[in-house]
């Protein structure tokens, strides 16, 4: 194991836009919780419906068949296993149907069965899980590619879908932030923050077009300011905890280049998305928009400041912030 | 002519790599062809990620197979070829080890090279159990430095500049922070583990299911004199011969192609009794297929209407409305089994002995499996009122030669029989008799409870495990014989467990 750590946990007090970014996280983390959770839980109820899957694949089947050009190879096959009975197979086609944003669009045009009983049923519970859907916060501020808001690209990047989701990547705010604050300063980076979560979006939308599937989290951001770090600082070397063996003198600290912690994290990402399937839980393609901008603008900023002489960055940010509260 | 000798490692120069340094450096060579992999292998993970979700299992253990092997080309290929042109792979490099020909103290030559990363891969391909000859040899080689005339040896100590004062605190302050850290990653790990393991639970619950055998309808429809499937199956489902999936299989075909909807309706008025007020009520706006539409007397009702009018009779226990409308139903195609149903319903309505009589009297009449059968259920009826009220059809049942289909068709264990008809010879059973008696053994202590008996039975048998048996329990009289024969199913007797029939 391999991770980089950089210059460690920075005291957020000396870099106002990262912990302000931090505490609005955080709000929007706690504010929508338990909101989250009901709807989360409402929502389930109705896909668990045996009678609703079956209908929803039905239709949905009808309107795969009915725009086949539209809908790779497995589209059909999940509908023949469906259509043999198979419940698995009934849930995936009816979770393809929710992500489908042409199919939602048209829902009213879409050939339904002739068991017109199940198929009032089945109207009222779509109805039912639209109006959850569109009341969860997950779906009303995430980022929809099938939707496009713009409120919603800087909005997706303050929520996330669970604690761990949050957990992981204010692990990895807290490591960065401060880094890229004290390397571009406080305006600046606040824009390039939101800028580069939005760009990610931008990308993951040109990639999965037809998705309504919100994206969440702030892990495009979080990509860019990796990436940008890397390249900023790419001839000096960072601390990394590397782990080979539970044995004293096998782990700890090592200080390597920052370009291999890119290099992991281009390679894991791009290597992901790659064999990504159309269930994937993951929007690798986000991270590597977030990248994109991340090596750009850490190039600039590297030119920038060698001309300037900038390289002692973190130090000179912590030294005149404290001057400041000591003044 | 000049004898060829092994490198001498009394020296100080050929010291020989230290063990942990040598794993570490596996981990890392590891992960460095683990990381490639991943990347390279895109491709080949694509296609079996989507096989796995498609439901191709052939195509499936193909890319999956085709994976592993790619992993293993490139551990290959990574170790040769740095071996040949280095001397040392990644991880030997940090550690300062290199591989040398333990003749020459050499670099490898591509054959040795190529031994050592061949037997290398494989050695993990078993996972890495050949590694382990590190401990019997007193050069520290495993079996792939055996095979390649190789051996590890360090080229200087391991030598670090002792950090400064600040860089001591930094790191004595960030290992505490990533502590913390690493806790997080560890019940994030966990929970994820735990996460997923549940959603594979629940992904094959769902499929179990899902499949039923539902071929029978494809037979019976076939001599069903131009039936259409749709009513086969419906007249099977209340039947209690296929599942409800088969019925709403052919019930959905038939809301696909628009054809008997009045019928497909009334198939899901069965399937889904919390709606089937509503969809009977469509039923019968569709097509008046039955008294029900007009609420006209039962008794003088079409064949639906007396299906459905049985079902409900029958779920509600009313065995002889059941059995009337039976009468009322000719239906050749059906014929062995609405006897069966029809012998069912009688025999719940209480006239237990005209049944049996009538069935025994008329045995040449009835098809041999359905007699079999029904001969079965009413051993089965009979065992769950009460063991010692005599059966004859137990008696009859055990003296059939198939008889180990129809206990099976009714779900009457070997155990219950033998229970049920209490006589140890007469039991027609092909297993060994030291299961057998193990069986009768536990029948004796639990029904009856009387030990000397028991003793008696079992000393009577000539195995010595027998007879160990019955000394033990001889020994321990207040012991459980089950906790004996835990014990000789942990040991040296493998003798089926009570639950499992043979």
């Amino acid at each position: 194991m391999l991770l980089p750590f950089f210059y460690g946990f920075r005291p957020l007090i000396y870099y106002p836009v990262s912990l302000l970014l931090l505490v609005v996280q955080i709000y929007f983390f706690v504010s929508t919780m338990t909101e989250q959770k009901v709807a989360q839980y409402q929502r389930q109820n109705i896909l668990e419906k045996p009678l609703f899957s079956k209908e929803t694949s039905f239709v949905y089947g009808k309107w795969i068949q009915s725009n086949s050009k539209d809908y790779p190879g497995s589209h059909h096959r999940f509908h023949d296993l469906a259509r043999g009975g198979s419940d698995t197979y009934r849930l995936l086609l009816t979770s393809l149907a929710i992500q489908d944003a042409s199919f939602r669009r048209n829902i009213a045009s879409a050939e339904t069965s002739a068991n017109t009983v199940m198929v009032e049923d089945w109207k009222k519970d779509w109805q039912n899980l639209m109006q959850i859907e569109s009341n969860m916060p997950i779906f009303d501020l995430g980022f929809k590619s099938g939707d496009f808001s713009w409120k919603n690209l800087f909005s997706y990047q303050f929520l996330h879908a669970g604690f761990l989701h949050f957990l992981m990547n204010a692990f990895f705010f807290l490591l960065l932030a401060p880094l890229v604050e004290a390397a571009m300063g406080s305006v600046i980076f606040l824009f390039a923050y939101l800028f580069s979560g939005a760009f990610a979006a931008v990308f993951y939308f040109f990639l999965h077009g037809n998705s309504m599937t919100p994206l969440v989290g702030a892990s495009g951001s979080v990509s860019f300011m990796l990436a940008f770090i890397c390249i900023y600082l790419f001839r000096q070397k960072i601390h990394y905890f590397y782990w080979l063996l539970p044995k004293k003198g096998y782990y700890g600290f090592l200080k390597l280049s920052p370009l291999w912690a890119l290099a992991i994290w281009l390679v894991t990402d791009l290597a992901a998305e790659l064999s990504a399937t159309t269930f994937a839980s993951v929007a690798h393609s986000a991270h590597l928009g977030g990248m994109a901008v991340g090596v750009v603008l850490g190039t600039i900023y590297f030119h920038l400041d060698r001309v300037r002489g900038k390289q002692d960055f973190l130090l000179r940010r912590e030294t005149s912030a404290k001057s400041v509260f000591t003044n | 002519m000049a004898v060829k000798e092994e490198l001498d490692l009394s020296t100080k120069c050929n010291k020989l790599a230290n063990i942990y340094d040598r794993m570490a450096a596996f981990v890392i060579d590891l992960s460095v062809v683990i990381f490639a992999h991943s990347l390279l292998a895109y491709f080949i993970k694509a296609k079996q990620n989507q096989a796995y979700i498609e439901g191709f299992h052939y195509s499936f253990a193909f890319w999956f197979f085709l994976n592993i092997l790619f992993f293993f080309f490139l551990y290959f290929v990574y170790n040769y070829w740095s071996l040949v042109y280095k001397g040392k792979t990644l991880g030997k490099a940090y550690f300062h080890i290199r591989l040398r020909d333990i003749w020459s103290n050499k670099r490898l030559s591509h054959g040795q090279a190529y031994r050592y990363a061949f037997w290398k891969s494989f050695s993990l391909l078993l996972l890495g159990i050949p590694f382990l000859a590190i401990l019997y040899d007193d050069k520290r080689r495993c079996l792939h430095e055996k095979l390649s005339d190789s051996v590890n040896l360090t080229i200087k100590n391991r030598y670090h500049l002792p950090p400064n004062e600040s860089e001591k605190q930094f790191i004595q302050g960030m290992l505490a922070s990533f502590r913390i850290a690493f806790v997080f990653l560890l019940m994030f790990a966990i929970y994820h583990t735990a996460d997923v393991v549940e959603k594979e639970e629940n992904l094959a619950v769902l499929e179990m299911p899902l499949m039923p055998a539902c071929e029978q309808i494809d037979e019976y429809h076939a001599s069903s004199n131009g039936k259409s499937r749709l009513e086969v199956a419906l007249s099977m489902f209340v039947l209690n011969q296929i599942d409800s999936e088969c019925l709403e299989v052919e019930a959905q075909a038939a809301f696909d192609n628009q054809e008997e909807l009045a019928l497909a309706n009334f198939s899901y008025s069965l399937l889904y009794p919390e709606k089937r007020s509503e969809f009977l009520h469509l039923a019968c706006q569709q097509e008046d297929l039955s008294d029900y539409c007009q609420q006209k007397n039962q008794e003088d009702s079409n064949e639906m209407n007396l299906l459905l009018s049985m079902f409900s009779s029958y779920e509600s226990g009313n065995y002889q409305a059941v059995h009337k409308g039976l009468k009322q139903l000719n239906d050749t195609y059906l014929r062995p089994h609405l006897d069966f149903f029809r012998l069912k319903s009688l025999y719940n309505s209480t006239e237990r002995d005209k049944v049996l009589f009538g069935l025994n009297a008329f045995k040449s009449s009835f098809d041999s499996r359905m007699y079999q059968n029904a001969i079965a259920w009413i051993c089965k009826q009979n065992m769950g009122n009460n063991c010692d009220t005599q059966s004859m059809a137990c008696q009859e049942l055990g003296d059939m030669q198939n008889f180990v289909g129809a206990a099976k068709q009714v779900q009457i264990s070997y155990v219950d029989l033998r229970v049920c008809k209490g006589i140890k010879s007469a039991l027609p059973i092909s297993f060994d008799d030291s299961v057998r008696d193990y069986y009768y053994a536990k029948w004796v202590q639990a029904e009856r409870g009387n030990n000397e008996e028991l003793k008696e039975l079992v000393l009577s048998r000539l195995s010595p495990i027998e007879v160990r048996q019955a000394a033990y329990h001889a020994l321990n009289p207040n012991q459980d014989l089950e906790i004996y024969y835990t014990h000789l199913e942990e040991g040296e007797d493998k003798r089926q467990p009570a639950s499992e029939e043979p």
